[in-house]
């Protein structure tokens, strides 16, 4: 593992490769504000990138806004609303900075709605009314409205899966889950939703939802071999099913299989990867803890 | 609690200020005093996966192997909240710190304050604001005062200077790191001679 400080890693980068960087990260939604402003201010990208420029300065202010770079917010704004007088998209990210930023949530919120009345299909305006309702802790709120924005946009996967995340919160599981099946269901070659699922199945603790944990793991790792978490959360699944009382010895037998079977994927990833001795005897302990083997 | 645990738990949280973030606490066996615990080490767990119980026992497995290999013991849980103005232990940060409990007899719950951070890294003298400790009693967990800093000077010095300076926080590797790719280790065995190398310049 190489230890690299801000400076080491933007050393190296072309201006054309900066660019590049900055327009992964834009497509993938990755929030890493520093980096952007690091970019953005080792790099002279004002005069060299054409129109580009524009979709940049506004990905260098939402980044100014997360580390409450006032200064650069303001050089931001200043520069896209000379450009582009009367868009909504510049607006948007006016309010963001001066009502959002400052906590004038209520204020945010009238002019949203005032420009949701304009243009009723723009998705970006009812988020940040849901992201409000978040920051002021309203999750009971949050998650009403944006089960009424899931009715209209039915196709935002972002948005089922943070539904998803605000019902675990609230310790919803099932209602967490039924986010899930809606995901898996646009979508259901993604091991990631798979094993998602799963992971709440788990946590809500029955035998009936240990069974369907243990499914969609398999599933997971089905579409997936290398996804670790499914592979680390079949053995449990399992090495649990194994000890279950109510089950005949053969089920238990089974089980016990499948979870030996993950146990050795696992330990095969970590020797192809040359992890290193001590992660294996890790591995180790917790086979011993867990005593799959006597049931073998 | 030691400069290394004290650096690790801030970079993490920093790493990832948007989630919230946990790891678990360690403390060396063999300095073990009869009427206080020192914190020497942290392992960093989550910043994905917060309220789902799986990921949170694959990592404990784990590590209370090392433990029992390293003559470590786990005394408690940290957390940061991804809300800026809610450092109260939530019910899944409860849960797991009276599972350790039950485990061990005796654990801590240590929460970061962070709304009391930046006035905390920038002044010694305000040092006791950046995390806040709960001790279970009767079952509730409350809060107590009571972190001791080793060498508060020499620490949010390193810190300036590792977090700040050098942006190092995003080579923090968390359990979440090490399950996307198992290469990377949770020890963070070169994070900490960073931090012990800065410290004993000081």
């Amino acid at each position: 593992m190489t230890t690299k400080s801000s400076e080491e890693w933007k050393a190296p980068l072309t201006k054309q490769e900066a660019r590049s960087l900055l327009q992964k990260w834009r497509e993938e939604n990755t929030r890493c504000p520093e980096k952007v402003r690091d970019v953005w201010q080792a790099f002279d990208l004002r005069n060299s990138v054409g129109d580009e420029k524009w979709q940049i300065l506004e990905q260098v202010c939402l980044a100014a806004m997360d580390l409450h770079d006032a200064v650069l917010i303001k050089d931001c704004l200043t520069q896209l609303d000379a450009k582009f007088p009367n868009s909504s998209r510049v607006r948007r990210l006016k309010v963001m900075a001066k009502l959002e930023l400052r906590e004038r949530y209520e204020d945010a919120l009238k002019v949203y709605d005032d420009m949701i009345k304009k243009d009723e299909s723009n998705s970006i305006l009812y988020k940040r009314k849901i992201a409000i309702l978040i920051a002021q802790r309203k999750i009971p709120e949050a998650i009403r409205e944006m089960s009424e924005y899931l009715k209209k946009f039915m196709n935002d996967s972002e948005a089922w899966l943070e539904l998803c995340d605000l019902y675990i919160q609230e310790q919803e599981y099932s209602k967490a889950a039924f986010c899930m099946e809606e995901l898996i269901l646009t979508n259901p070659h993604n091991h990631l939703y798979h094993q998602k699922y799963a992971e709440i199945q788990y946590t809500i603790n029955t035998q009936e939802s240990m069974e369907l944990a243990r499914s969609y793991y398999s599933q997971a790792v089905k579409l997936n071999p290398t996804n670790m978490r499914a592979l680390y959360g079949l053995f449990l699944t399992a090495s649990n099913l194994s000890q279950q009382a109510k089950y005949t010895s053969q089920k238990r037998r089974e089980n016990a299989k499948i979870a030996s079977w993950a146990m050795s994927h696992i330990t095969k990833i970590y020797e192809d990867a040359e992890a290193g001795k001590h992660q294996l005897s890790a591995l180790e302990a917790m086979m011993g803890s867990l005593q799959v083997n006597s049931v073998n | 609690m030691s400069s290394v645990c004290f650096c690790k738990i801030l970079m993490h949280s920093l790493k990832y200020p948007f989630s919230t973030v946990c790891g678990l606490l360690l403390s060396d066996k063999r300095k073990k005093e009869s009427n206080c615990v020192t914190i020497s080490d942290c392992i960093p767990l989550y910043h994905t996966t917060h309220g789902l119980t799986v990921n949170i026992e694959i990592a404990l497995h784990l590590i209370s192997g090392f433990c029992k290999d390293n003559n470590l013991s786990l005394v408690g849980y940290y957390q940061a909240n991804k809300h800026f103005y809610d450092s109260t232990p939530d019910v899944f940060a409860q849960k797991i710190a009276d599972k350790l409990l039950e485990v061990n007899g005796d654990s801590y719950l240590v929460m970061v304050n962070n709304f009391g951070l930046p006035s905390a890294v920038c002044d010694q003298n305000n040092i006791e604001n950046a995390l806040l400790l709960y001790q279970c009693v009767d079952g509730k967990w409350k809060s107590k005062s009571g972190i001791v800093y080793e060498n508060p000077t020499a620490t949010l010095s390193c810190i300036q200077q590792l977090i700040y300076q050098k942006q190092l926080h995003f080579n923090l590797v968390d359990f979440d790191n090490h399950l996307d790719d198992v290469t990377n280790d949770w020890r963070n065995q070169h994070i900490n001679e960073l931090i012990n190398e800065i410290i004993a310049v000081k």
